[in-house]
This record gives structure tokens, C-alpha cells and sequence, in this order.
């Protein structure tokens, strides 16, 4: 079945292509961050809070500076000129803060930078951390949000006067001005349903920690930052101002990623801190996070509390929701603010048409490390909540929960649909994913088996997962009236060779999800080539677009449109050099599968590289054209685009020991146009791992004191393939209508609907026995312990 | 961390007390105890070579004693530092007459930062534990009725 991108005929867009990046990565022929050497290259190792909470009285580094091979030990007293790494996402109300580089007068929380050391080996690095002495005096440190907004609670961040970071009010006014009555619709209700939800800290946790190597050339006075960043020019813009060091004289190269999910998005203290060292010491300095470093002090996610209620009418519709939202902050926001508790509160509403909205999103500070980006941003929390309070509403109105769905769906002619949130959903088709969902897993057929095998003593549990997702984001317009200093847009530049062989610049980064490949498809099916014909050139900002997003927010749909656009400008061109050529009007021709033809004479034909050839030649261009074939342009989304997709989990449930067994799970994805169905597989089943890991798993546990007691996979459990149940994939397509290709970005799905899908199903499962899910990780411990009440 | 412990001797109370706040039976029975030196009254700076399998590691750290009540009570605080991590915490030790013998009662609370509170915290209360019983049971020895009660 062939589709047009534009004109051409897909060739390459839909089809499972295999990765191009694959084969040397798979025969270690991959260049890491560890990997990375140059002649000179010196060695970092960071000196990390061993307190929760602490002041700093002073620091004696003289031991260490004295040991052999240390080059040179710096704090914060040797950071004069230096800045901090800004707060991205500043929302009004938000306190302000920003990412020190060393710790000044106080560490927050456990893992906090506090000294830099660089040696001649990582051994005769950490060998000397030790011998820097650090006078703390500790302090009573907060681990929850509970006692870090109790009365009398030991303030985190002097200047604040409190821990509250932000009182943020989801308002309930759509995009088009129009205000819901939220008052009114819980003055209506049949029924109100409450939910208190727990969400765990979890993250990212990449196979690759993070790298960085810094090169300081004196000759030219540039600086190099080879660096695992998911976000390599917005990361040198800010590079530029924390070390007032000139934007065009940094260059950040980008080698493989083991993976990125988020958490390599945010800047660090050490991006700076390498930096500096390099210039310090006249020698290229390497760090390469461990372990234990990176479970403490890579940003951690996800942790909220949510205190809900929903309101019901009888026949099932909701009316409405309000509540509150406790995202535990960590001690201070990072690159992105409370966004990831933002996209939480805006997105309660999910696939429903709940015209009534309010709620309070507190951010509050704890002597953790914070809390920021993530695969999901904000999105599974939400998830979780409205599935969960539809799931006990069904229960509430004895109905089923597929049926309460199908009654509040918002209905596939209702776009674009403006949430309550403030959002603008461009398209979907929410009863088809059920639908699809429920056919896949037998759903009455396995209402009819949960009865009997209920009768056998066997608790069997079906819970329904579906999600809205907020992907390609987005358009640097609305960013700016989020108060999100950073923007949205994709640029691509097309460079044609004088062989006719088709060059990509662009500046997203992969981290393993198989861009290159993927936007190689996108331009060969452009230019109608053969896909061996195009190079994808990536992670290196001296020759790639500005990005300021980059790899994040499942935006491979915004780059894949720049590419579009820009061939277009390429092609325009081709057809009026090869128009010239043919001596036709540029009216008559038309660009096609490759090559420049005259309508309605296929033989009068120039094959692009005949016309890049004429290009480079400059011999017989047409007027106003300039030699060579390049094009550029930056595609700014209009509108973000809304993936969805609806869950199925049918689990079993020893009621002796709180075990789960899922017995079946079902996934209906739709992401618009489908670039490489085989990648989209690939990242729905890394996104089901992460969210299988996290709702069942995966938690940061902090003692009262703020020690992480969770510091190596020991404690930190990571699903391996035993864990992962086996799952049916299966896709709907519902192309987003404003962005060229209709792609939606994906990246993100699998992680939304696991937690909750489970929840819902061991809660069904557990009906008879009053038992309601409503804490992550579902443990066997804590089915248990429900169990005992 | 909850440190608690009971422990019984044969011995009268006063005599407990006095070896129990005796420096030479302290560096002699405190495990892994390398140097124990007084910098004042009451006050002792120690170095013990302490772990568990890969846990290990050399503490420094100060001991000081206070509200002494002879015979009766004292409270012990430690403030510990080493490879492993810090240790800080105070315990009261109470002593009461039990006909011929003496019922000593351990309770403290420790913290414990650095890199073994993220990787061992599981192991804590065992080493804490063993730490107590080898620490008492070796007292005991010492005792001038050297007697076979055993502590609990």
C-alpha cells in the first residue's frame, strides 16, 4: 500500500528498514564517552554531600592537593565569574533558584557536588577525594512532602522562607478562554468518588551513566565538549552563560548514547565543572559518572501525591474533577521547574471530555536529589489518576469499566478538541483504540472466565490503561507563554552533493531510538532515492542546526517535517535548474521518484544527480538561481501533536503471598503516520519496560534523614527480560492533521498506562476483598499488606 | 537505626559500672579497636578497623561520656568517621541490680552517612548487633568472677 509524502511515492516511510547505526554499535565498534581518549587527557572525580542536609563551615583541600598526581583541586571558593545553570521552565509564582556548579554555603541533599579533584587516573582522584576534609554540620533534613510542610519544618532554601517551591492553579480555562463551572458539576453529582494516589520515585536509569571530555584548545581559544546530552546546543547556550565564555567559540560533540530517557536532557553541575578544569589546567579533562554517582545524583522523577475527587452523574458521565497535586521537588528545581508536575495536572483529564477542571499543583522542596526529566514528563502520573478515578467510579455506579469509558470518550469527530487543561488535541479516535483493546484481549470472554475461576478461589483481574500524549513538543510560542525559556523548533538543512547523493543536517541526537535510520527514511522517500544515497551528519553543533529541544518530548515527527519542508525547497530548485535544462517552464515540470520530468512526456526526464551535477557547475543555471543544491529550513509545530493509545492488563493474584502474575497484556498504540513500524515496536517495548519497572519495581527510598538507600541495583531493582510479561502490540493510525507526514511523535507511550492498567487489574482482582490499588510500585509486599486490612 | 541490647553479669552494679568505664577493658573489648587515648575527662578519641566482608574500613572518631550516675547510668556518644562513611549516635546504658547479678540495657540510636548507608543498609542492625554481643561478651571476661551467664 503506497502513500505520498508530498508527491513522491513512500518507498521508505512504513517500512520496518533495519538500523543503519546498528552493525559497528553491535560489534563494539561504538565510541562512547568512555571510549573517548585524546593525547594529555586528565581525569575528574566529583566530592559528593554525605548529608542530607548540611551546612558547609569550610573545606581543607590541602592533603589532596598535596598527594602525588593530582593536578588540582577547586570548591566553590574558586568559582568567581562563574554562574549557575538556569531554571528552563520559569512559571510565574515559581521561586526562584537555580543549579550551582559547587555547593556554597549548604548541601541539600545526598550526592551534591561539593569539590572537583582531577589526578592523572580516576584511582589518584578518588584516592585524594578522600583526603579533602569538609566541615558539615548537619542538619535536620525533610524526605517527604508531608514533613517539609509541616509547621516549624527546617527550611531547605534560606531565601525561600519556606519549602513550597510553587502554588500552581490549574484553572480549568480552555485554550478558546471558555471557563468551566466546577462548583456546579460537584453541586450536580450523583457520585463523587475520591483517590489519594502514590506515585514512587523512579527514572531513567540509562546503561551508559553520564560522560563528558573537555577539550581547551589555547591556540584558538575554542573549547570542545564532547558530552552524552540529549540536547547539545541548548546545553552549549547555557554552557556559555554559566562560564561567560563566548557561544561561539564552545563546541559540543556528541558521541553514542547508551540511552538517554530524559534524564541526560537536564544540564549538570559537571558539564561546567569539566569546563572549567580544562581551562584551568591547559588539558583536556574526562569524567565519566559511576554507578553509585549517577542513582544519586541524576535527576530522579515521577514522585507525586494526589489528593482527588471526581464528580459523577448517574448515568456515568463525569462532570467534573478537582483536587491537589504534591510533587516532591527534590531540593531545588532543575532545567525544567515543576514542568513534569504541570503536564500532570493539565493532563487529568486524559481521553475524556471533562469540560470541568481545577486543581492545585504544589511543588514542594525535600533534601532529595530533584526531581525532573523523564521519559513521560508528567504524563504516566496523570494517567494513573484519571484511570484509577474511573475505575472507582465505574465501581461506585456498578458499571463496567469499559462502559464508563465508552460514555466519556472524547468522540473522534470532536476535533480539535480544547481540554480543560488548556491543551488543543488535533486528532485521535479513543473508542477505536478500546474497541481494538477489548477484541484483542476477549474482554467478555474473560469477564465470563474471571467469574468461574472466581468461584475456584482464583482472583483474576482485567484493568483498562489508556492514556492522551503530549508529543512533538511544540511550538515555541506557546512555550514562551508557559514562561518555558527554551523552544520547540527543528531545523533541517538538505545538502545535495554533485553525485546526487542526499546530506541530512539535523540536530536531534540519538540515544539509541534509531533517528539516524529513521530520518534517513523520511529524506530518501523526499527525494525518491535509494536509502544508501542519504547520510544523516548529527552531534556536532558546529555543523548541525540549532536545536533547542532536541532529543525529548517524542519529537522525531518535528524533525522528520523540517526534513520534509526543506527538501521542499530543495526540490523547488531542482525543477528549475532541470526546467533550464529542458528548456520548459518551471510550471511544466514536476519532481517525482528522483528525477525532473515534463508533464506528460516522461522521456523529457533529468535524473537529480544530472541536476545536482548542473548545480555545482553553475555552467547553465537559471536566473536568480545561485550554484550549488542546499536547502534549509526550520519547522516551528503549529500545534502539539496528541498520540494515544489504550492498554489492556489481565493479571492473577495470590492472595497468600500478594504476588502478580500477568496472564496477558495487550498495547493499541496510535502515533499518526508510522515512520519504521519495527522502531516504533522497539520503543513501545522500551517504554512498556520502564513503566512495567516503575509500577512494580523501581523506587528511590530516602531515610528520614535524606540518605539514599537505594545506591546500587541491590536495592534499585531494574526489570530484566524475566520480568517483562510478554505483550500484543497492535496500531491504530490517526495522522495529525497540521504537521507535514502526519507523524505524532511516540517515543514516550509506553511508559504512560502500565502503572495504572496494573492497578486497575489487581483491584479487580482483588473486588471481593475490598482491596484498592492506589500506591506505586504494586509490590508483592504492598498486595500483601493491603491484603491484611 | 535503633541500637538496643540486654545484657547480664554476674558482678554487683558498681562493679559493672567501673568496667564498663574502665579505658583499658574499653580498647581491649571494643571490636576492631586499634587505639583508644583519653583528650580529656570523659572524652577519647578511638580508631577501630571495622566491616562486614566488603564493607570495611578504618574509623576515626570521638567517644565522650556523660550524666554519669555511679552504679546506676551513663550515656555514651560517638561521632565516627572513616573509607565506609560517618556514624554518629548516642545510646543510655542503665544497670540494675538483680539479685546477685547485674541487668545491663542498652538503647541508642545511630545515623550513618556515605556511601555504606546507600549499599548495606540491610546489614546494619546485624553488625550493630554482633558489635554489642562480642563487646559485652568480652567484658564479661574481664569481670573478676569471670562468671558463664550468658547476655541475651
Amino acid at each position: 500500500m503506497t502513500a505520498t509524502v508530498g508527491r513522491e511515492t513512500r518507498r521508505w516511510i512504513g517500512e520496518s528498514v533495519r538500523r543503519r547505526e546498528d552493525l559497528p554499535l553491535v560489534q563494539g565498534k561504538g565510541r562512547y564517552a568512555a571510549d573517548l581518549e585524546v593525547p594529555g587527557m586528565v581525569h575528574m572525580a566529583v566530592l559528593r554531600s554525605p548529608h542530607g542536609h548540611a551546612r558547609i563551615r569550610g573545606i581543607d583541600a590541602s592533603r589532596a592537593r598535596a598527594l602525588p598526581g593530582v593536578f588540582d583541586v577547586i570548591s566553590a571558593a574558586d568559582l568567581a565569574g562563574i554562574g549557575e545553570f538556569p531554571v528552563l521552565w520559569r512559571l510565574p509564582g515559581l521561586k526562584p533558584s537555580g543549579i550551582p556548579v559547587l555547593a556554597r554555603d549548604k548541601v541539600r541533599y545526598v550526592g551534591e557536588p561539593v569539590a572537583a579533584v582531577v589526578a592523572e587516573s580516576r584511582y589518584v582522584a578518588e584516592d585524594a577525594l578522600d583526603l579533602i576534609e569538609v566541615d558539615y554540620e548537619p542538619l535536620p533534613a525533610v524526605a517527604d512532602v508531608e514533613a517539609a510542610i509541616a509547621p516549624g519544618a527546617p527550611v531547605i532554601n534560606d531565601a525561600w522562607g519556606d519549602n513550597i517551591a510553587i502554588k500552581h492553579v490549574v484553572s480549568g480555562v480552555n485554550a478558546k478562554g471558555e471557563a468551566g463551572d466546577v462548583e456546579g458539576a460537584f453541586a450536580a453529582a450523583h457520585t463523587v468518588v475520591t483517590g489519594r494516589f502514590k506515585i514512587n520515585r523512579f527514572s531513567g536509569v540509562p546503561l551508559e551513566t553520564r560522560g563528558l571530555l573537555a577539550i581547551h584548545d589555547p591556540l584558538s581559544g575554542d573549547l570542545t565538549l564532547w558530552s552524552s546530552s540529549q540536547v547539545a546546543h541548548k546545553l552549549r547556550t547555557q554552557l556559555s552563560e554559566v562560564l561567560n565564555f563566548p557561544e561561539a567559540s564552545i563546541r559540543i560533540r556528541t558521541p553514542n548514547l547508551g540511552g538517554g530517557f530524559g534524564v541526560k536532557w537536564d544540564a549538570y553541575p559537571e558539564d561546567a565543572l569539566v569546563c572549567i578544569l580544562a581551562q584551568r589546567l591547559g588539558r583536556p579533562v574526562k569524567y565519566i559518572e559511576d554507578r553509585r554517582e549517577h542513582l544519586q545524583a541524576t535527576v530522579h522523577a515521577r514522585e507525586q501525591l494526589h489528593e482527588l475527587e471526581m464528580a459523577v452523574a448517574e448515568d456515568g458521565t463525569v462532570l467534573g474533577i478537582r483536587g491537589r497535586i504534591y510533587c516532591d521537588l527534590g531540593a531545588h528545581p532543575h532545567s525544567v521547574g515543576i514542568g513534569p508536575a504541570w503536564v500532570t495536572g493539565v493532563s487529568l483529564t486524559g481521553q475524556y471530555a471533562i469540560k470541568n477542571l481545577s486543581c492545585d499543583v504544589y511543588a514542594i522542596a525535600t533534601n532529595k536529589v530533584p526531581s525532573s526529566t523523564f521519559r513521560g514528563f508528567g504524563g504516566p502520573e496523570a494517567t494513573f489518576a484519571i484511570e484509577r478515578l474511573m475505575d472507582k467510579a465505574a465501581l461506585a455506579l456498578a458499571m463496567d469499566p469499559a462502559e464508563i469509558r465508552r460514555r466519556n470518550y472524547i468522540q473522534p469527530d470532536e476535533f480539535p478538541w480544547f481540554s480543560a487543561g488548556g491543551g488543543v488535541f488535533d486528532s485521535g479516535n479513543y473508542p477505536g483504540l478500546l474497541e481494538k483493546a477489548l477484541a484483542a484481549v476477549g474482554y467478555d470472554a474473560l469477564r465470563d472466565e474471571q467469574a468461574r475461576l472466581r468461584e475456584q478461589g482464583v482472583h483474576r483481574g482485567i484493568g483498562i490503561g489508556a492514556y492522551i500524549h503530549t508529543a512533538g513538543f511544540g511550538p515555541s510560542m506557546v512555550l514562551g507563554l508557559l514562561s518555558y525559556y527554551t523552544s520547540g523548533y527543528e531545523g533541517s538543512t538538505i545538502k545535495v552533493d554533485p553525485g546526487g547523493n542526499v546530506t541530512i543536517y539535523t540536530g536531534m541526537i540519538p540515544m539509541g531510538q534509531g533517528t539516524e535510520t529513521t530520518l534517513a527514511q523520511v529524506a530518501a522517500d523526499q527525494f525518491g532515492v535509494d536509502i544508501d544515497k542519504v547520510k544523516v551528519v548529527w552531534g556536532d553543533t558546529s555543523q548541525t542546526p540549532y536545536t533547542g529541544f532536541g532529543s525529548a518530548g517524542s519529537r522525531s515527527n518535528v524533525a522528520a517535517a523540517a526534513i520534509i519542508k526543506a527538501g521542499e525547497v530543495v526540490k523547488a530548485k531542482a525543477e528549475r535548474i532541470a526546467a533550464n535544462l529542458l528548456e520548459a517552464s518551471p510550471d511544466d515540470v514536476v519532481y517525482a521518484d528522483g528525477a525532473v520530468t515534463v508533464k506528460g512526456s516522461p522521456d523529457k526526464r533529468v535524473e537529480l544527480r544530472e541536476i545536482a551535477e548542473q548545480a555545482y557547475l553553475a555552467h547553465r543555471l537559471p536566473e536568480g538561481d545561485q550554484p550549488t543544491l542546499e536547502g534549509t529550513y526550520v519547522y516551528d509545530p503549529a500545534l502539539f501533536t496528541i498520540a494515544s493509545g489504550c492498554h489492556i492488563a489481565v493479571v492473577d493474584v495470590d492472595v497468600e503471598t500478594g504476588e502478580l502474575k500477568i496472564v496477558k497484556y495487550v498495547v493499541v498504540d496510535d502515533a499518526g503516520t508510522i515512520i519504521n513500524p519495527l522502531l516504533v515496536e522497539g520503543q513501545i517495548q522500551g517504554g512498556l519496560a520502564q513503566g512495567f519497572g516503575g509500577a512494580q519495581l523501581e523506587e528511590f527510598v530516602y531515610d528520614e534523614d535524606g540518605q539514599l538507600l537505594t545506591q546500587s541495583f541491590m536495592d534499585y531493582l531494574l526489570p530484566s527480560i524475566h520480568e517483562m510479561p510478554d505483550v500484543e502490540i497492535h496500531h491504530q493510525v490517526t495522522p495529525s492533521p497540521h504537521t507535514p507526514g502526519g507523524f505524532k511523535g511516540m517515543g514516550e507511550a509506553g511508559t504512560f498506562p502500565p502503572g495504572p492498567a496494573l492497578a486497575n487489574a489487581v483491584s479487580d482482582a482483588l473486588r471481593p476483598l475490598g482491596v484498592e490499588v492506589d500506591a506505586m510500585p504494586i509490590t508483592s509486599n504492598a498486595v500483601w499488606a493491603l491484603l491484611q486490612r | 537505626m535503633r541500637v538496643k541490647g540486654t545484657y547480664r553479669y554476674d558482678a554487683a552494679p558498681e562493679q559493672v559500672y567501673d568496667l564498663l568505664l574502665d579505658p583499658t577493658a574499653l580498647q581491649a573489648c571494643i571490636p576492631g579497636c586499634e587505639q583508644l587515648e583519653a583528650t580529656g575527662v570523659d572524652q577519647y578519641r578511638a580508631i577501630l578497623k571495622v566491616g562486614v566482608s566488603a564493607i570495611r574500613g578504618t574509623f576515626e572518631g570521638d567517644v565522650t561520656i556523660s550524666d554519669r550516675e555511679p552504679g546506676r547510668s551513663y550515656r555514651m556518644h560517638v561521632t565516627a568517621k572513616g573509607g565506609p562513611g560517618s556514624v554518629s549516635g548516642s545510646a543510655t546504658i542503665r544497670l540494675t541490680a538483680d539479685g546477685d547479678q547485674t541487668v545491663v540495657d542498652v538503647d541508642g540510636d545511630a545515623k550513618i552517612a556515605g556511601p555504606a548507608a546507600g549499599v548495606a543498609q540491610r546489614l546494619f542492625g546485624g553488625i550493630a548487633s554482633s558489635m554489642m554481643n562480642q563487646f559485652f561478651g568480652c567484658l564479661r571476661t574481664r569481670l573478676p568472677s569471670a562468671s558463664t551467664a550468658e547476655g541475651r
